[in-house]
């Protein structure tokens, strides 16, 4: 049903684990699979994931206003419900305040959703032409020899990845998406080249990565 | 066991800002040759423990349980840890004993006992800690406290024994003065423990006192001990952010709003009215270079030592 389309899960942890495992395939392949005694059919899904979640069973973990009232380990049992693989799978991950209520109503001038709107076309317009011999549209879909085709990195870029590598904690298997990402952040910037600024912003989206919950 | 032991002890589910006072005194105090003890339970006493040993310094676990059934699980490497470095574990219970409530209330009796004085870095209204320092008053040790803002939560234990009479510490030589002090004052109490006192004083490197080491060393009278440590110059690290000097000055205006309290990256932007890319890209190379680190609910700095 989320073909081309978004699938939004609000409080992921609270989804059955075997669930969100099953989540996996379809991420990594864009098909889902449904097998039966007779038949095999196989849908195509290639759809945008989007999940909530809070940082602890009480929501309140690192927040300025209110303190914290769960232990470790549950704080530990409630975010490891979502398993490395399915994190891996994720390309951005980010760390959102809460909304304080005089806030809620506050005038403070922002971006318009139309410049963003402006801003993202271009950006989809410059994957779309970059891709057009390869019959995908963005670039979440590079397969790892476009990677290297498209997200070429210099000398300086890779030395900074591997840094960040090792300083930081990340999975090895978050390196194509820090790619893609990163890659996407230069199409925003209209830039030809990622450079080290689109590769620092793209590591900053990993934050579920580093290891900040433990100690 | 044979230098001069202080105990940290703290919360268990300290703040930010309480790891980084804990790590600042415990690593302040073991490079001036003293061992700390604490109780081997989350938050503070964790990095207290850390910190001293990370420094080569030596440091006493009191345990309240058995060896056998280690509490909290998350610390068994750390306790191994602290035995490869010669430290002390200290147990009055026989080794298949598991942690009961009342065993840590009684745990907290010998770690204020073990020492010439008790550091609390934070406690809460009703804590554990506040009746370590309690006991350690009838015990006849020294009761430091450090300050906390009034709003803190953290610091409500802290703040009530300052006001009950505890000493109010914010470096290191406050605690080595108010030692002094006391022996002055009150000569009953006199042990051979603080003889100890001169003995650490070499190692004390910033306070500039060679002159006096060696007279110190001749005639380990008290005057002396005092003449020392009044003449001492202006103590740098009393400031307490030691914040390390940037290299690279571009990220300096990220830097300065960064502090032991976390900041998210939505206030830096804020603050700065810089956009989120620029902002995280200073804050990637700044956590790469070691500066700062991220923790839940934004960045802290990392102090200097």
């Amino acid at each position: 049903m989320a073909h081309y389309g978004v699938l939004f899960l609000d409080e992921l942890p609270e989804f059955n684990k075997s669930t969100l495992e099953v989540l996996r395939g379809p991420l990594e392949d864009r098909v889902v699979t449904i097998s039966r005694l007779n038949s095999s059919i196989t849908y195509p899904c290639n759809c945008m994931f989007i999940a909530s979640m809070n940082p602890c069973p009480c929501g309140y973990y690192g927040s300025k206003e209110k303190e914290c009232s769960c232990r470790d380990d549950q704080i530990k049992k409630y975010i490891n419900r979502i398993s490395g693989p399915l994190l891996d799978r994720i390309d951005i991950h980010i760390e959102v305040e809460g909304v304080k209520f005089e806030k809620l109503g506050n005038d403070i001038p922002s971006e318009s959703s139309g410049d963003i709107r402006k801003r993202v076309n271009n950006a989809r317009n410059i994957q779309l032409n970059r891709y057009k011999d390869y019959n995908i549209f963005s670039n979440s879909e590079l397969t790892p020899k476009l990677i290297n085709k498209y997200c070429r990195l210099s000398s300086k870029g890779k030395k900074v990845l591997e840094n960040a590598f090792d300083k930081l904690g990340l999975s090895a298997r978050a390196y194509s998406r820090i790619l893609k990402v990163a890659r996407t952040i230069a199409d925003l910037d209209s830039s030809e080249n990622i450079e080290i600024s689109h590769l620092a912003e793209a590591i900053q989206y990993r934050n579920l990565d580093r290891k900040y919950w433990s100690r | 066991m044979n230098n001069p032991i202080i105990s940290i002890v703290g919360s268990r589910s300290c703040s930010e800002n309480g790891k980084s006072l804990a790590r600042k005194f415990a690593y302040e105090l073991s490079q001036c040759g003293i061992t700390i003890a604490s109780g081997l339970a989350k938050g503070i006493d964790t990095v207290a423990h850390l910190y001293s040993y990370k420094e080569k310094g030596k440091t006493i676990a009191v345990l309240p349980n058995g060896f056998n059934h280690i509490f909290p699980k998350e610390n068994i490497d750390l306790y191994e840890k602290i035995l490869d470095n010669d430290g002390l574990i200290i147990s009055e219970y026989p080794p298949d004993i598991k942690a009961k409530s009342k065993f840590f209330l009684e745990r907290n009796r010998i770690v204020s006992g073990l020492s010439l004085g008790v550091l609390v870095v934070e406690a809460a209204h009703r804590s554990g800690t506040s009746v370590t320092a309690k006991l350690a008053q009838t015990q006849g040790r020294k009761v430091f406290a450090l300050p906390h803002e009034i709003w803190d939560s953290h610091g409500v234990g802290t703040n009530r024994l300052i006001k009950t009479g505890a000493t109010l510490v914010t470096c290191v030589e406050d605690i080595f003065d108010e030692l002094c002090r006391s022996k002055n004052l009150d000569s009953s109490i006199i042990n051979s423990e603080y003889n100890d006192l001169y003995s650490m004083l070499p190692t004390i490197d910033r306070y500039n006192i060679n002159a006096y080491i060696k007279t110190l060393q001749d005639d380990k009278s008290f005057n002396n001990f005092m003449n020392a440590s009044n003449s001492l110059k202006p103590l740098k690290s009393c400031s307490f952010l030691n914040k390390k000097t940037l290299k690279n000055k571009k990220h300096q205006f990220v830097y300065d709003l960064i502090s032991n309290n976390p900041i998210s990256i939505n206030e830096i932007c804020k603050k700065t009215n810089k956009s989120i890319s620029v902002v995280s890209n200073s804050l990637f190379l700044l956590e790469l270079e070691g500066y700062i680190k991220k923790v839940a609910g934004g960045y802290v700095c990392i102090l200097d030592k």
